[in-house]
């Protein structure tokens, strides 16, 4: 591969940020998510290749855990977030998988009490890179959530472009209805799927959530991204 | 939003536990529970060998985790999460509990690794550090 492919393979990177509060299911989704993207791609074309960053807090991680036990190879930054003090740590996380694994896609699952937006704007900045911010959101416990940590819950959601409601499962049809009602007054414009992870996210959202981050990356090269010049 | 921005991008406190544990490069104590403040939220978590059966750790931690997370409540506390890792072998069980009921999840079943990390808020980083002691001395 020549200097111009690589550096053009490099920004087609496409990359999804899982952000949301502590507990709220983020693993279960990017172990279907992964599921899908590979499927997915595995249809339209040969090596396609996953990524996945793991971000928690804590000397002992247990999500990565989970992750490698269910057969995913996982780049762990503990003991800190991504979006404030371990900034750099992400940004050599992220070289290194481009370099030693050129993925298709880099899934980044924050800590519970990241803000997505700092982690996009930290790869923008230092990478030249776009990505595509998910939200989850625990319907089970948003009241409480949002009456005791409106900051972190406002923050958290304000630089979504999808946000999943999920253990819709767990909650009552009209109660469904506040929280939805409570995400779009933090975030009018954004995207919402009701899921349960639990029993299964329809592949139409993953699908959805595909065709959005293509779109951004056409919209990066149609702007001031890499033009492939 | 400025509040939040701020405190985003500044270096979080990191406030450890003072214990008889050596120091490691970050700052941290390591005495097998690990404990430090994060954004406002008490970071606990170990990593232990367990020499009971499968079945019983999993029946002990299934009731440790409920009383913790009771525990955190009758303290006016938040649990953010609390999740521990069982690892036999090639295999892997994993129990999560964010303050109700304890989710039990099959990855596929000597000694037993147990790792155990949780996240809770307007609760005492030491009490919350001794409570998990106290809890994981049934192990051992």
């Amino acid at each position: 591969m020549n200097l111009q492919q690589e550096q053009e393979r490099f920004y087609n990177l496409k990359i999804i940020i899982l952000g949301g509060f502590l507990g709220s299911g983020k693993t279960s989704v990017l172990q279907q998510m992964a599921h899908f993207l590979v499927e997915h791609e595995a249809n339209s074309k040969a090596n396609t290749k996953f990524a996945i960053v793991e971000n928690e807090i804590g000397e002992v991680g247990i999500d990565d855990q989970v992750l490698k036990s269910a057969g995913f190879k996982v780049s762990n930054i503990f003991s800190g977030c991504v979006c404030c003090t371990l900034k750099s740590e992400l940004i050599k996380s992220v070289k290194e998988i481009q370099e030693k694994m050129n993925p298709s896609w880099v899934v980044i699952e924050a800590t519970g009490v990241a803000y997505p937006g700092s982690i996009r704007k930290a790869l923008t900045d230092n990478l030249g890179l776009e990505a595509y911010i998910i939200t989850i959101a625990d319907a089970s416990r948003w009241k409480r959530l949002v009456n005791a940590m409106q900051t972190l819950v406002s923050g958290q959601l304000e630089d979504s472009m999808t946000v999943l409601i999920n253990k819709t499962d767990l909650i009552e049809e009209d109660t469904l209805e506040t929280v939805k009602s409570s995400v779009v007054s933090y975030h009018a414009s954004v995207e919402i799927f009701m899921i349960s992870a639990k029993q299964g996210i329809p592949a139409s959202v993953f699908e959805k959530i595909v065709e959005h981050v293509k779109e951004q990356q056409d919209g990066k090269q149609d702007g001031h991204g890499y033009d492939g010049a | 939003m400025e509040n939040k921005m701020d405190m985003a991008m500044t270096e979080h406190s990191h406030e450890s536990i003072p214990s008889n544990g050596h120091t490691c490069n970050q700052g941290h104590i390591h005495t097998g529970v690990e404990a430090y403040m994060h954004e406002g939220a008490s970071v606990v978590s170990a990593e232990i060998e367990a020499n009971n059966s499968i079945k019983e750790v999993k029946q002990q931690l299934t009731t440790d985790i409920e009383e913790l997370s009771h525990w955190v409540g009758i303290h006016n506390g938040i649990v953010g999460h609390i999740k521990a890792f069982i690892k036999e072998g090639g295999n892997g069980y994993m129990l999560s509990s964010t303050g109700k009921d304890v989710q039990r999840k099959e990855i596929s079943e000597s000694v037993i690794q147990i790792s155990i990390a949780a996240i809770v808020f307007q609760v005492d980083l030491k009490q919350m550090k001794q409570q998990i002691e106290k809890m994981l001395e049934k192990y051992k």
